[in-house]
């Protein structure tokens, strides 16, 4: 035993709980080492093994009792049903990954263990940004995630654009996660902490005024800087359509659905525990600072939806069509990001769902036609409706549910999230944004700011995402129409193997019967919205319920917490003169 | 505006100060300019050949390897101060630890990134 002085015991406790995340990490290390020495396989081997790696964490996540919510190392990661939901939903677009890798000739056999176990890697960080709970555990998590993806666009060798896609990915990055540390650091330098929830408490106690509050301005800009490469917002998303067309198509797939929707659960998870004022069983939150750190995201959330769409559709290669569209699809996802409320978020995962089911499948018929035709234009999808009926009515539907058209799973991902802008904006008043605090530092600006701050703004939002639907609507019909209305040079018929059709059937009958029957993920996404507030939640536990730090030593969950917040000196020993 | 204030004044007097002496330097100094003057400066012969060498990929390789297995013995030498006050939950934490970089070294070593032909 070590001795108590150490406490090395507190920074392992619950470990058991990241069981997925291990059995991802150690597959994933196992592969490679295994792979290299086995005899070389046809590619197919590894790609068995990845898959048989992400089930057994799909089922360690199903299995292995929640009990609630817990911290685990020192709270600096929590699992709650927020990332239980995120689990299921990364190993399920893992799966359909892994088989897009299993279709698409872009992965050679010689590399494709490499491939495999950089996946389950990025399937590991992308769980782990999900749940990080402090800025250190999102930091590591992030880059996991980004030097996984980076690799991994670069993946086709010898392929130029690849080699491009690979390096602007790198420079972004690199310059986004710069952006986003620094906010980190400001953040600190203000509170003193790193934990998300202590920090929520430190500006609680004092509300930043002043130059402080300018600090604190600076800081979410650039922590959200950060968080927006990773989802692909505007203005941080020049690297996606570059990215998106230079990287292995499958890998394009799961970079536009997985890391994008990790990044929505980190940026959800810091902003939601920072900055909402927690009172239970409140649906619309209200800010704890008078900083109108949402009004930075309305203006991202309009202009992704507004210059994805626009640029989409121009485009003449389908994955980078795609990759707009992904673009636009972010915005949408924004809405609900500063909606913020329970309500909101809950749509952001329902919307998640779909949109990792239609957009992969889109991604597939894309894999498909390309090892068929060896083509990737949108021209070169003339006359698939009578080529390959079952492809093209496959793709029909999922470009529909992108669209947002009922009775398709999408349309209900979209009408939650309007919902929830609707909803605030009919709840709100203008306190959110004009705190006299704010007029007096940021002046003329503020005023103008306050004049629109009513809940008019979150009805606008819902107008202009309504009218980019309609937009989209146009540029992805066009892409139906070249498939059914227009005939092309060689209309031979394009057989469509059993294997394809095991995926395409399915997508096609989620996304109809998820569009009609949605009640049991709605009360899935309910239950994931509510996310756990470590620190917050153990002193509720404790018998003496009092909003002081110093009342957290009751009760034995809340000692591990109190423990966190008390000073370490050099020997980890906590310095327990207060 | 407390004390990063300080700061700020410190920032503006010393770029006044290199501005300064910059300005004065290219106003007031002497300017006699020839071709010989204006290449790179290389310990005072003049460059024969093109300055940048290109340099085997190889030693990328093995230089990313020694970083990777030297960041290692920089974990390992703080464990290995408090080595008896952590326990055997510290021994069973590093061993985790090295036994994930072992792997990532008979990786390479069955790859060929050691070899150097």
């Amino acid at each position: 035993m070590p001795p108590e002085s150490l406490d090395l015991v507190g920074h392992v406790t619950g470990w058991w709980r990241l069981t997925p995340e291990i059995a991802l990490a150690t597959g994933s290390a196992l592969l490679l080492v295994y792979e290299a020495f086995a005899k070389p396989s046809n590619g197919r081997r590894p790609a068995l093994i990845a898959a048989g790696v992400v089930l057994v964490a799909l089922v360690l996540t199903l299995t292995v009792p929640l009990s609630g919510a817990t911290a685990v190392f020192r709270e600096m990661a929590v699992v709650d049903p927020f990332v239980q939901y995120f689990r299921v939903l990364f190993s399920v677009a893992a799966l359909f990954g892994l088989l897009l890798a299993w279709r698409s000739n872009e992965i050679r056999a010689r590399t494709a263990p490499e491939y495999y176990a950089l996946f389950l890697a990025l399937v590991f960080g992308m769980m782990l940004m999900a749940s990080a709970a402090d800025f250190i555990m999102l930091m590591i998590a992030l880059e996991i995630v980004s030097l996984m993806s980076y690799i991994l666009a670069g993946f086709r060798r010898g392929h130029a654009k690849s080699a491009e896609a690979a390096l602007k990915y790198v420079i972004y990055g690199g310059a986004a996660s710069g952006a986003m540390f620094f906010g980190f650091s400001i953040l600190y330098g203000l509170t003193g902490h790193t934990h998300f929830s202590l920090i929520h408490e430190a500006l609680r106690a004092a509300v930043p005024k002043g130059p402080e509050l300018v600090a604190l301005s600076a800081a979410v800009a650039l922590i959200f800087a950060g968080l927006g490469y990773k989802v692909a917002a505007v203005p941080m998303h020049m690297w996606s359509p570059d990215v998106y067309e230079g990287a292995p198509t499958p890998f394009t797939a799961f970079l536009s659905t997985g890391p994008k929707a990790a990044g929505f659960a980190a940026m959800i998870r810091f902003f939601y525990v920072t900055f909402a004022d927690h009172t239970e069983g409140a649906n619309l939150l209200s800010d704890i600072t008078s900083f109108p750190w949402i009004y930075l995201i309305i203006a991202s959330a309009v202009l992704t939806m507004t210059i994805g769409n626009l640029a989409a559709i121009g485009q003449r290669n389908i994955k980078r069509f795609l990759a707009y569209s992904s673009i636009a699809h972010a915005g949408y996802l924004l809405i609900g990001v500063a909606a913020f409320s329970q309500a909101a978020i809950s749509a952001v995962l329902i919307y998640l769902a779909f949109y990792v089911v239609m957009n992969l499948g889109a991604f597939y018929v894309v894999i498909w036609v390309r090892e068929r035709t060896g083509h990737e234009l949108i021209e070169d999808y003339k006359g698939l409706g009578r080529r390959a009926p079952l492809v093209a009515v496959v793709l029909t539907l999922c470009l529909f549910s992108l669209t947002g058209l009922p009775p398709l799973a999408g349309f209900i991902g979209k009408y939650y999230i309007f919902a929830a802008a609707l909803e605030r904006g009919a709840e709100m008043g203008p306190a959110l944004a004009c705190s006299p605090e704010l007029r007096e530092t940021m002046g003329l600006l503020s005023r103008i700011g306050c004049s629109i701050a009513s809940g008019g703004v979150f009805y606008a939002l819902a107008i202009i995402g309504a009218l980019n639907s309609a937009i989209s609507l146009f540029y992805y019909a066009r892409v139906i129409r070249k498939m059914f209305l227009e005939n092309a040079a060689d209309e031979s018929p394009i057989p469509v193997d059993a294997s394809a059709r095991l995926v395409l059937i399915p997508v096609a009958l989620f996304l109809v019967v998820f569009g009609v029957y949605w009640g049991p993920l709605k009360s899935a996404a309910d239950r994931a919205s509510l996310i756990h507030r470590p620190l917050v939640e153990s002193r509720a536990d404790s018998t003496t319920a009092q909003r002081t730090p110093s009342s957290a030593a009751n009760g034995s969950t809340a000692s591990v917490s109190a423990r966190a917040r008390v000073p370490h000196d050099e020997y980890g020993q906590a310095q327990v003169a207060r | 505006m407390h004390s990063y204030g300080t700061l700020l004044i410190l920032l503006i007097i010393a770029l006044g100060i290199a501005g300064l002496l910059h300005t004065l330097g290219t106003v007031l100094g002497p300017k006699a300019r020839n071709p010989l003057k204006d290449q790179p400066f290389e310990c005072g012969q003049i460059a024969k050949r093109p300055l940048r060498q290109r340099i085997s990929v190889k030693f990328y390789v093995v230089a990313l390897l020694f970083i990777l297995f030297d960041m290692e013995v920089v974990f390992l030498y703080p464990w290995a101060v408090v080595f008896k006050d952590l326990g055997w939950l510290g021994f069973w934490s590093m061993i985790t630890f090295t036994s994930v970089l072992v792997l990532g070294l008979v990786y390479v070593w069955k790859k060929g990134a050691l070899d150097w032909e």
